[in-house]
């Protein structure tokens, strides 16, 4: 039923960021609320098998939504996104990371700033997600101008691999770290 | 210098001469006859593809055939597949909670 919508996905190493583009049955106020509203994002957000729980979401600029991704043995993983800036129905940007329960970040693991566009067309809401990979030690807002370049320049979107690890924060790798990272350790 | 798979697919004649080569081995004249460049630019992009690990060369008689390996594509397969699962699964998500909604509104 819904193989007719548009998705796209691309990978660029060179700025670190990942394309995702995809359009949705729906009106831009519901989808913009999926994205932004904790009880529906806990409906949606984690891919199957896991599934979220929103711990808190404050949605405003300098607001935190701290979640878990919990296992089917019921572990949980915790993130957080930090929200950066908000457009209201135009777009949102933040930084994410793994972190504990009390949102305490885990630094073993890089972060990553995304940037979502929403945007009305016939029938469907476009969203656009750019995601741009903090590499550890790099300038948090070295990347925000990146990510502002790879989303709002058009350019086509990147993934990042350093010395074979990829490092994306929980928004793109939203299950245990250490089990997605641990087979692709073995490319590049 | 050291190069990575990742950097052979970010430029999209690369991932040309990557489909190109996917179908049968090739000579760097007959690679080059697919693309509006010269042969000079279209020889750099073998020769990165070539220190990447993704294409190897073959000598036949005077001719050098570029093949493509296939082991290290499965690398870029395997990851970016990943990535791509992750989204895929939860838009579809996203797709069954919108049609719910527009049910419920009715």
């Amino acid at each position: 039923m819904t193989s007719h919508l548009h998705f796209d996905f691309s990978v660029n190493k060179d700025n670190n960021t990942i394309h995702v583009e995809r359009e949705f049955a729906g009106d831009l106020e519901t989808v913009w609320d999926c994205w932004t509203r904790p009880e529906l994002l806990d409906l949606w957000w984690a891919p199957k098998p896991y599934r979220t729980r929103t711990k808190s979401m404050d949605f405003r600029e300098g607001g935190t939504w701290l979640y878990a991704m919990i296992s089917p043995e019921n572990v949980p993983h915790w993130c957080r996104a930090d929200y950066q800036s908000i457009d209201p129905h135009k777009s949102f940007s933040g930084l994410d990371a793994f972190c504990d329960e009390m949102g305490q970040i885990n630094t073993e693991f890089p972060r990553s700033l995304w940037n979502n566009r929403f945007s009305a067309g016939e029938g469907v809401t476009r969203v656009v997600v750019v995601h741009v990979v903090v590499l550890r030690g790099h300038d948090e807002r070295d990347v925000g101008q990146r990510c502002e370049a790879a989303g709002g320049g058009g350019e086509s979107g990147e993934v990042a691999v350093g010395g074979g690890r990829v490092l994306v924060g929980p928004a793109a790798l939203p299950i245990d770290p250490r089990v997605v990272l641990a087979p692709v350790a073995a490319g590049g | 210098m050291r190069r990575d798979v990742f950097q052979a697919i970010a430029d999209p004649t690369r991932r040309a001469i990557i489909a190109l080569i996917a179908v049968q081995s090739m000579t760097p004249n007959a690679i080059a006859e697919h693309f509006d460049m010269t042969r000079q630019s279209v020889s750099k992009h073998i020769r990165i593809l070539t220190e990447c690990e993704l294409l190897t060369k073959a000598h036949e008689g005077r001719e050098i055939y570029y093949q493509l390996q296939i082991e290290k594509m499965k690398e870029i397969d395997i990851w970016l597949a990943q990535f791509r699962k992750i989204w895929e699964t939860r838009f579809s998500q996203l797709d069954n909670l919108l049609s719910t909604i527009k049910k419920a509104k009715k």
